[in-house]
């Protein structure tokens, strides 16, 4: 439970603004929170510090929808510490979100099991909000076509998967703006 | 064995030659003390402080500018690096340092203040000030917990669901915006589910305020919103309450728009919802001006009881009064309407208390009193009447009245007979317009006849006035008959006097009664042991029966005040209650005895008029005496 930054990559005085809770959940030590502070603040620490309870926050971002019409939306980012998904606490966090990412780990062993866990768990709190996929840490993997690929996820849960780098950036900024054209397209 | 050329050298230069080895060895030692940079340094480790401290000595002011520079840079750069290590060495210094300080300028206000009270006068100062008296605390102190400085800052509405930022009203006007509201929101829902769920209680507890320093943080919740409210100092009592029906009236009205809230600014009613709070929010600080005491309606309610009573308490008694004096004129018109009672001394009052109208008086016989009484009922159905009357036939039913009346009869026929007598010769002298004479005589005594047989309490002044007519009759013929009449003008002056001496003693008697009672009263009284229990029972209830005959038979408008006394020990409001208890329990017995409880007047007057001379026992003072009350008392 800690403090909040925000940023923007827009001017704010669009002609309208909508906000929306998105949450970042994943298992321990994927990288969530340096997923965030590269998409908010654009930096990265090699450093490890576990999050205690929840970080917030902001980023407005200007989002063209298919219609051609421009939204100014403020994502409201939940970090959220990994606990444990049973215990009930991640799906109190989890309320009244507009949408999710859902963070793994493509150098460990197996990934998948605790992504689809929290999958299910949001689907559950939020049922009907989309969620897109990190597969985090690609930096580290040597071969490209090493880890998981993440079709399984993407077929349950018909969602993005990405492979990303917080420490290198790569395909983050996507990752958001994918998740944040999902919620305004599917609306509040 | 040295060369030759060795040895000539060394005759020719041996004192260049050692000139040259002392200067190689000082040049050796030179090298060795400064030749390189450890030697050099070692050399001016030796020496550099008592260097300084000699220059310090000789040529403080050229030192001191030379280091100042480097010196004061250095402290800076040495603070920057290693603030947190000053801040933890000066902690302590520093702490005590600004607590006197605080303190100081606490003391200072707080005198200040109490030269500005000293000063002025308000009602809240002399409240202040006795409660200091009250207290022990200093006035100033007190004031200043009477109105901490209390500001709000801002205002949250927050959506709980999602923690996003419905609303936020700055209450101070000042735009400043030090942290991201969204943040704030988002972080402070967070934190209420983390303590939700940290502490899990099961009745659903909420957080409901955090502190930090001087601010605190408000909190107002429903399931759906929250209501934070950012304030500075310390919160007067009500403004939570306050807060929460600000809270309330929001939920009130715009729990649908909360419920739909999506996070779009451009929602419906998103305007409409701002300018509501804007001004929910300019309520919340015109209460905080009045320091949120709110309506108070104890205050109200007190001046409206009062006034009400106000109202009704004279408006009843007006009501009393006039439905009083309505019930006494129409009694009135009764008894003017009964020809038989004209003349009669009739008395009526309603009493107020009792609910009852009261008539009193004598009335010519017992026909006219149940005339009366059935005039009365048929007029006035629904009074309850007392009657105290008296009628002429009924009185003279008592011995007195009786026997005077019939030698009074006796006496008016003598009389009657000497006037007829007279009359006679009279006529028989005077030989004209006897007729005339008898006729007035006639009529004179006639009358005086009647009003003997109405009123037994005939005055001398009747009687006189019946004479002088009589006389004032006799006197007009006088002067045609004055020779012959002298001799039966002594007769007539006998008679006169023979009826004023029987009129005067019948007088004497009529008032006897009274005249007995008053002797009675003057002599008796009865004396008590202790509490209501009287000294000697058989001897007060003679005493008692002698003056309810007596009371009886004086007049019915005589009556009497029972007054109580005590001893003087014990409590003046005691005493007070004892003696007036004393009065009533000879009124019960007096009562008992069959005389009309209005004619008893109970009084209590503790320990006053001591009989107990020069501090000998008080048991006398423990008694009850009766007095004559005033008339009308």
């Amino acid at each position: 439970m800690s403090s909040s930054r925000s940023h923007s990559r827009v001017n704010r005085d669009a002609s309208s603004a909508v906000s929306k809770k998105v949450c970042v959940i994943g298992d321990f030590a994927v990288g969530k929170t340096s997923l965030v502070r590269r998409h908010v603040l654009n930096e990265f620490s090699p450093h490890y510090q576990a999050t205690l309870g929840v970080n917030i926050y902001k980023f407005s971002d200007s989002i063209d929808l298919p219609d051609g019409e421009s939204v100014l939306l403020n994502e409201i980012i939940w970090d959220i510490e990994s606990g444990d998904p049973a215990s009930g606490k991640l799906s109190t966090y989890l309320q009244g979100a507009a949408g999710a990412v859902i963070v793994g780990d493509i150098a460990r062993e197996n990934p998948l099991p605790s992504m689809i866990e929290r999958a299910r768990l949001f689907q559950e709190v939020c049922p009907g909000r989309p969620v897109v996929f990190a597969f985090n840490k690609v930096d580290l993997i040597s071969n490209a076509d090493d880890g998981e690929d993440g079709h399984a996820l993407e077929e349950e849960f018909s969602a993005v998967a990405m492979r990303t780098s917080a420490a290198e950036g790569t395909a983050v900024q996507d990752l958001f703006l994918h998740l944040g054209r999902r919620i305004l397209e599917i609306g509040a | 064995m040295r060369a030759p050329e060795e040895e000539l050298k060394r005759l020719l230069l041996a004192s260049e030659l050692d000139l040259l080895e002392r200067i190689r060895k000082r040049c050796d030692d030179l090298q060795a003390r400064v030749g390189d940079d450890p030697a050099l340094k070692e050399s001016i480790r030796r020496v550099i402080v008592e260097v300084l401290r000699e220059s310090g000595l000789h040529d403080h002011d050229r030192l001191a500018r030379a280091l100042a520079p480097l010196i004061v840079s250095s402290m800076r750069e040495e603070i920057r690096n290693s603030r947190d290590m000053m801040v933890d060495a000066l902690y302590p210094i520093t702490g005590r340092l600004v607590a006197a300080a605080v303190r100081n300028a606490f003391t200072e206000l707080m005198e200040k203040l109490n030269r500005k009270l000293d000063e002025g006068i308000s009602v809240e100062r002399w409240k202040a000030k006795l409660q200091a008296k009250a207290t022990g605390q200093s006035e100033a102190e007190i004031l200043l917990n009477r109105n901490p400085p209390f500001e709000i800052d801002e205002i949250f509405i927050i959506h709980r669901p999602t923690g996003l930022l419905i609303e936020r009203v700055d209450a101070q006007g000042d735009a400043e915006d030090t942290i991201d509201s969204d943040l704030v929101s988002g972080m402070l829902t967070a934190i209420m589910a983390f303590v939700q769920d940290a502490f899990d209680d099961a009745e659903g507890g909420e957080l409901r305020t955090l502190a930090f320093g001087e601010s605190q943080l408000f909190l107002q919740t429903s399931p759906n919103v929250i209501l934070a409210a950012r304030t500075n100092g310390t919160a007067p009592a009500n403004f939570e309450t306050t807060l929460q029906e600000m809270f309330f009236g929001i939920l009130e009205r715009w729990s649908d728009f909360i419920a739909e809230f999506d996070g779009d600014s451009a929602q419906d009613q998103k305007a409409a919802f701002n300018s509501d709070l804007q001004a929910r929010v300019r309520d919340l600080q015109k209460a905080r001006a009045e320091n949120f005491r709110g309506r108070s309606w104890k205050a109200r309610a007190v001046i409206a009881v009062l006034l009400i009573l106000a109202v009704i308490w004279p408006g009843l008694s007006f009501y009393d009064d006039y439905r009083a004096s309505v019930i006494e004129d129409r009694a009135r018109g009764v008894i003017a309407s009964q020809e038989a009672l004209t003349g009669y001394p009739i008395t009526l009052r309603y009493d107020k208390d009792t609910k009852a109208l009261i008539i009193e008086g004598l009335l010519p016989s017992s026909e006219s009193r149940q005339q009366l009484t059935a005039e009365l009922n048929r007029r006035l159905p629904q009074i309850e009447k007392r009657l105290q009357l008296g009628s002429l036939r009924q009185a003279r039913g008592d011995e007195v009245g009786r026997g005077k009346l019939a030698s009074l009869r006796d006496e008016l026929g003598r009389l009657k007979s000497v006037f007829t007598q007279a009359l006679a010769d009279l006529e028989t002298k005077t030989q004209s317009s006897n007729s005339d004479i008898a006729q007035e005589f006639s009529k004179a005594v006639g009358t005086l006849e009647r009003t003997l047989q109405q009123n037994q309490n005939l005055t001398t002044e009747d009687i006189a006035k019946a004479i002088g007519d009589l006389e004032s009759v006799i006197l007009r013929r006088q002067d045609r008959t004055r020779r012959g009449l002298a001799a039966e003008l002594e007769k007539l002056e006998l008679a006169r006097r023979t009826l004023e001496q029987r009129l005067t003693k019948l007088e004497t008697d009529a008032r006897a009664p009274l005249q007995r009672l008053k002797a009675w009263i003057a002599r008796h009284a009865l004396f008590l042991s202790d509490g209501s229990e009287f000294r000697d029972p058989r001897r007060t209830d003679a005493l008692l029966g002698d003056l309810a005959a007596l009371i009886k038979l004086a007049p019915s408008n005589v009556r009497i005040r029972v007054v109580g006394y005590t001893d003087s020990a014990g409590s003046e409001r005691i005493n007070k209650e004892l003696s007036i208890e004393r009065a009533k329990v000879a009124i019960q017995k007096l009562r008992d005895l069959g005389v009309s409880n209005d004619r008893l007047i109970p009084v209590g007057r503790s320990a006053e008029r001591s009989l107990a001379a020069g501090g000998r026992s008080e048991g006398n003072n423990r008694r009850v005496e009766f007095e004559i009350a005033f008339s009308g008392e």
